[in-house]
């Protein structure tokens, strides 16, 4: 009644999944890039799925960032939309302003889904929101572990 | 960096053969098929994720290796997963834990519950459930559980874990009941200036925010446990509230609990109207009441937890167990002195309802009813662990 062990335990595995699918989506996108998707078994249809995960993630960033600009109520009901959430708040303490990260978040999600290449500006943002998964996921097994 | 993962692939490998060695051992034993076959399918994710990493090693392209070190991560946490869960709990598994388990499973089978396929009942730590994948969860209790009827009434809370992870649409209509909520509260417009005006839709923001899924889920476990077992658990949840060092409306933003008066007021808007004037309930009443004199309400407590708010979480819950079909709990409580001679054991709920009103209102016969009736309930075993 008092542990927070089921509820800190869902959220580690539900972080978890997506974590690791946000960085096999872009792992797979850095090996197309590198010319060596198919050399290690990537299909085109995988690369294609690959960048509507990460386009999709960030429309749902996008959304969230957006509705927080303008002062709107959403509730986060999906295991994206709950990590969107999260990282708005990490994205806050970046010092950057959260137009540019409207403007960056958009371009990039254009790029994903316009099937265009992947430049050095939306690789870095990708890789930056790993890093914001990947942090949030490292949090959760803190709290586990004194659940 | 690369020579760096080759040896960390490596050793991950050994430990890997060693985990399949004790979960082969585990699978011979054959006492948790599912358990086990869970377990096999993590070492062999595991396996995949450092066939993965080995077949990206040899392109030697330093701007993977962040990608590297993230599935690093994920081999470190499933490995966490088996050896400070799973494994630790099903090695220290006695006869004491299955008696237990037993009984865990009459509950799971009267409240309807068929998708926990296995689970594993350990004694290492405070009442607590680990749902793992969610259909072979661990159920932590501390021993002394086998000693005392009150402390099974949190089974119930725990068990509903399972339910509200089992069941995506809960969530998905308790934050809706959130939102509608906060829609409703914004669309009154009171004569504010444009600045008080966006002050008050970010509290609401705010309130939306704090309100996730996690505090949901566990009031969400409140509402289900009241339901299903009725004035036990509200004086349960009365009890471990006054013995709790948090104030009742401390607002912990880095707690996964809302407030014990929010929960309170939950409990009591969830137990049926069969038992408003029961003499339990009154007394519970009053208890909290007694305990609430002269606290004072915080404005941040106002804010997360107002009274509407918690009603519709509390409704919206109650529709959601009415419509998965669990059972609520109406059955009228035993009246003392004849509470004494309760002895029923085919229903967990009713024990315990029995045994809260013999606690309160027959002090001097409760010791020994109580000894009766757990040692029938979980027969001693060979184990030193049995009830004494």
């Amino acid at each position: 009644m008092m542990s927070s062990l089921a509820a800190l335990a869902s959220k580690a595995t539900s972080d978890e999944q997506l974590l690791g699918s946000i960085n096999d989506a872009l792992l797979q996108l850095q090996l197309e890039a590198a010319g060596k998707a198919t050399e290690l078994g990537y299909k085109k249809e995988d690369v294609e799925l690959s960048r509507k995960v990460l386009a999709e993630f960030l429309s749902i960033l996008l959304r969230v960032i957006t509705g927080a600009q303008e002062g709107q109520l959403l509730a986060a009901k999906s295991q994206q939309e709950q990590a969107a959430e999260k990282i708005l708040l990490r994205l806050d303490d970046q010092g950057k302003p959260r137009e540019d990260w409207l403007e960056d978040i958009t371009r990039t999600t254009k790029h994903l889904e316009g099937k265009q290449s992947i430049d050095a500006p939306d690789w870095s943002l990708l890789e930056q929101m790993v890093d914001f998964l990947d942090t949030e996921l490292a949090r959760d097994l803190v709290a586990l572990s004194k659940a | 960096m690369r020579d760096y993962v080759e040896a960390k692939v490596g050793e991950y490998d050994e430990k890997l053969t060693y985990v399949r060695g004790v979960v082969t051992d585990l699978a011979r034993r054959g006492s948790h098929p599912r358990v086990v076959a869970e377990l096999e399918r993590t070492c062999l994710k595991i396996r995949e994720l450092i066939w993965r990493i080995r077949s990206l090693l040899p392109l030697n392209l330093p701007h993977l290796f962040p990608r590297i070190q993230v599935m690093l991560a994920q081999i470190t946490t499933r490995f966490d997963w088996l050896e400070e869960w799973y494994l630790p709990a099903i090695a220290h598994e006695g006869p004491d834990e299955i008696a237990v388990g037993q009984i865990i499973d009459r509950v799971l089978a009267q409240l309807g519950i068929t998708w926990i396929a296995d689970k594993v009942v350990s004694f290492s730590r405070a009442l607590a459930m680990f749902p793992g994948s969610g259909d072979c969860p661990i159920f932590f209790m501390p021993s002394y559980t086998r000693n005392s009827l009150l402390n099974w009434i949190g089974l119930y809370h725990e068990i509903a874990h399972a339910i509200y992870q089992r069941f995506p649409e809960i969530a998905s209509k308790l934050a809706d009941a959130v939102l509608a909520y906060c829609e409703r509260q914004l669309r009154q417009t009171p004569a504010l200036t444009a600045t008080q005006l966006d002050r008050r839709t970010l509290r609401y923001r705010e309130t939306l925010a704090y309100w996730d899924t996690f505090r949901l889920q566990e009031l969400f476990c409140d509402i289900f446990a009241t339901v299903v077992t009725g004035p036990a658990y509200l004086f349960s949840w009365v009890d471990v509230s006054l013995t709790s060092l948090d104030g009742p409306y401390s607002v912990a933003l880095d707690d996964e609990h809302p407030p014990n008066a929010a929960r309170t007021q939950a409990c009591l808007l969830s137990l049926h109207d069969g038992y408003a004037a029961s003499p339990l309930k009154t007394l519970t009443n009053d208890l909290w009441e007694r305990f609430l004199d002269r606290r004072h309400r915080s404005p941040l407590y106002d804010q997360y937890c107002p009274f509407d708010l918690v009603l519709a979480i509390v409704r919206t819950s109650q529709s959601e167990i009415q419509r998965l079909g669990f059972p609520a709990y109406q059955t009228p409580i035993p009246v003392p002195p004849a509470s004494l001679s309760y002895t029923g054991m085919d229903n967990l709920a009713e024990l315990v309802n029995a045994a809260v009103v013999n606690l309160l209102f027959e002090r001097t016969g409760f010791v020994t009813w109580q000894k009766s009736m757990i040692e029938r309930l979980c027969p001693p075993t060979r184990n030193a662990g049995g009830p004494s």
